[in-house]
């Protein structure tokens, strides 16, 4: 029974102790439920920062119970889009193939960096590219989804082959191998820090591959699901994946994606997208914070 | 063997909570507000 134990309790390090512990992670859940629920993201980008700097929690299991967590967010989306039928199954296998070998490659990178660079330069070396993670997401934000004039997008003017149709999607004559690259790199962003859903994997869906806004959430949603899910087998098997934790912040996230739900329907869109870039400037602050702690 | 629970639980733990939850808010949604259910609007 040990052996289950084990990844049941908060035997980590963290600067908060006791009862506290569980109802700060559970707050956290429901602040990142509250963004997921309002901005449509999954929150990886907030919640992995929130967890080791202000928590003090060892990064890779924050990564590897953040894929875990992100298991039940983005199930509970996909399931909501597969309904609407915004879920084209063949494109989301597609993008699932480039991005699972992605996670692979990218967790392996997580683990070989760390051996490599030692505690202190790791910590910097991932706290700069989170950063240098939110300054592009919160820039993608800003500028907004821009579709090119042609009317065709980035992978169907590609004139690498073979070529494929996806009925499902409306869309004709695709680079196949454009579709396994966006994948390779969703799947890259993820197994290597553990964020790479929604808002960067969005843009990429709409301008390169070139599907409609519905299709595209409901698509990353669905290969979001698939990449954690490769990505919380990896880290778990390592034992960096602790359950306790991945259950409290699901508590919360479950409750706030309602609230945050709520909101979206009373806030106006272009509101939404002003919050977000704050939100996502609030969460490079963090990182910043942070990474002045380590290199002073 | 302890090794495949533990991965097991890790995914199947999340997904079954996912799942059930969005079936538990739909029916409620279902119930008391009707017919339609909250989708995500910010795409």
């Amino acid at each position: 029974m040990t052996e289950l134990q084990e990844i049941f309790n908060f035997d980590f390090q963290a600067h908060l102790q006791g009862p506290a512990l569980p109802a700060a992670l559970v707050g956290i859940g429901l602040l990142v439920g509250v963004l997921t629920g309002l901005f449509g993201v999954g929150g990886g980008f907030l919640i992995i920062p929130l967890l080791v700097v202000v928590m003090g929690l060892e990064r890779t299991l924050v990564v590897g119970s953040s894929l875990s967590f992100t298991i039940g967010t983005a199930a509970a989306g996909a399931a909501r889009h597969r309904r609407m039928k915004n879920v084209d199954l063949r494109t989301v296998i597609l993008i699932a193939c480039g991005a699972l070998v992605g996670t692979v490659v990218g967790k392996y990178a997580h683990v070989g960096l760390k051996q490599h660079l030692g505690p202190g330069r790791f910590e910097i070396t991932f706290d700069s590219l989170y950063l240098a993670m939110l300054v592009l997401i919160g820039w993608v934000v800003w500028r907004g989804h821009r579709r090119d004039g042609s009317g065709r997008s980035v992978l169907q003017r590609m004139r690498l082959g073979p070529r494929i149709d996806l009925p499902g999607a409306n869309l004709a004559s695709v680079s196949l191998t454009g579709l396994l690259g966006v994948g390779l790199i969703i799947g890259l962003m993820k197994g290597l820090l553990g964020i790479g859903g929604g808002v960067l994997f969005m843009p990429l869906l709409l301008i390169v591959v070139g599907l409609d806004a519905h299709k595209a959430v409901g698509t990353s949603l669905g290969v979001v699901v698939l990449t954690s899910i490769v990505g919380t087998a990896l880290y778990g098997a390592d034992g960096n994946v602790n359950l306790a934790l991945v259950m409290v912040l699901l508590a919360g996230s479950t409750v706030g994606v309602q609230i945050g739900a709520w909101l979206c329907r009373r806030l106006h869109a272009g509101l939404i997208q002003r919050y977000f870039v704050v939100v996502v400037a609030l969460a490079a602050c963090l990182v910043i914070i942070s990474l002045l702690g380590r290199i002073m | 063997m302890w090794l495949i629970v533990k991965l097991l639980l890790m995914i199947l733990f999340p997904l079954a909570w996912g799942l059930g939850s969005d079936w538990v808010f739909a029916k409620i949604h279902s119930r008391f507000v009707g017919g339609g259910r909250g989708g995500d609007r910010s795409a």
